[in-house]
């Protein structure tokens, strides 16, 4: 399999459904891959075990890992509010806080109205277990260092969130009204994507 | 026609000119719509009179807001598939943001 990984944002998206052979492999092939899989493999947080099961989820499944992936976020952020003194972090914790409850609470909704009951899967559990390994490691930074981890983490994730959303989840999805739901919340997470990208510029 | 009525009628003019603080010309007070939609403020640019309303709808899943850059109106929290109006009654061109979303930003000119 060969790879152009040269941004970082395809390495990403490649990742959420092709899983890497080995990074050796990678580094043999691609030297110009080396920074971005360094920096790819810092950051994100939540790469599945294995990624190919992202592509086999189902309905429910998927409302369940969007609702997970929303609910990881908002707990990144409430720990943003508690650790840092940067005002523009603040704020960009405050509103991915007040953005993600939106999406969540339009999820809930639909689920309900589809009465579909959103199901726990190996890719939810997944990030949910990667994403507690995270907190814990970045509870343990404080000022200037927290934020720069913060900000990072920010970018990262929103990347594969949107990523999987747009590769993976709104192809598979079944349901129109889920489809509908993806698309719109895909254009939430890539503002999101946009704006961590200013924060991460801002906090170097 | 004699002079007295002339002034009656000049008199009638200038008072329905001015009722309400909008020249009769300039019609009555209009109400705009900007679609908030995509993280984007569509049209991004509008141009109205003094008098008149924009009506801001949100057609994200997000709130969002409608802020003076220099903080001179602000709608506040527009709730994601509502939406708010504002009614404009200084002359000026004002840059607008979402306070929650600081990329986001249209521009409002009111004309007198």
């Amino acid at each position: 399999v060969k790879h152009t990984f040269k941004p970082v944002h395809s390495f990403v998206a490649i990742a959420v459904f092709r899983p890497i052979r080995t990074l050796g492999d990678a580094f043999m092939n691609r030297r110009t891959a080396i920074p971005s899989l360094l920096l790819a493999a810092c950051l994100v947080p939540a790469l599945p075990a294995n990624a190919q099961d992202a592509s086999k989820l189902n309905d429910t499944e998927i409302a369940h890992v969007v609702v997970n992936a929303d609910e990881i976020d908002i707990r990144y952020a409430h720990l943003a509010l508690a650790l840092t003194r940067n005002p523009a972090v603040r704020e960009f914790a405050q509103t991915m806080i007040r953005d993600h409850t939106a999406v969540t609470e339009q999820a809930s909704a639909l689920a309900k109205k589809l009465n579909l009951t959103p199901k726990d899967n190996a890719v939810s559990q997944d990030l949910l277990k990667k994403s507690e390994a995270l907190v814990a490691d970045m509870r343990k930074l404080d000022g200037a260092a927290f934020d720069r981890r913060y900000a990072e983490n920010e970018l990262a994730y929103h990347k594969f969130v949107n990523g999987a959303v747009e590769k993976v989840f709104i192809p598979n999805a079944k349901n129109a009204e889920l489809k509908a739901l993806l698309q719109a919340g895909l254009k939430t997470f890539q503002a999101h994507e946009a704006h961590a990208e200013m924060m991460v510029g801002a906090v170097k | 026609m004699p002079a007295i009525s002339r002034y009656r009628r000049a008199t009638l003019v200038v008072a329905c000119v001015f009722v309400s603080g909008h020249p009769v010309w300039a019609g009555q007070p209009k109400t705009h719509q900007v679609d908030i939609s995509a993280f984007k403020f569509l049209p991004e640019r509008v141009i109205v009179r003094v008098g008149d309303t924009i009506l801001f709808v949100n057609k994200d899943l997000v709130p969002h807001t409608a802020t003076a850059q220099e903080a001179s109106w602000d709608t506040g929290e527009i709730r994601g598939g509502a939406e708010k109006a504002y009614k404009f009654e200084q002359v000026g061109r004002f840059v607008y943001i979402c306070r929650y979303h600081p990329a986001m930003q249209g521009v409002v000119e009111v004309k007198p």
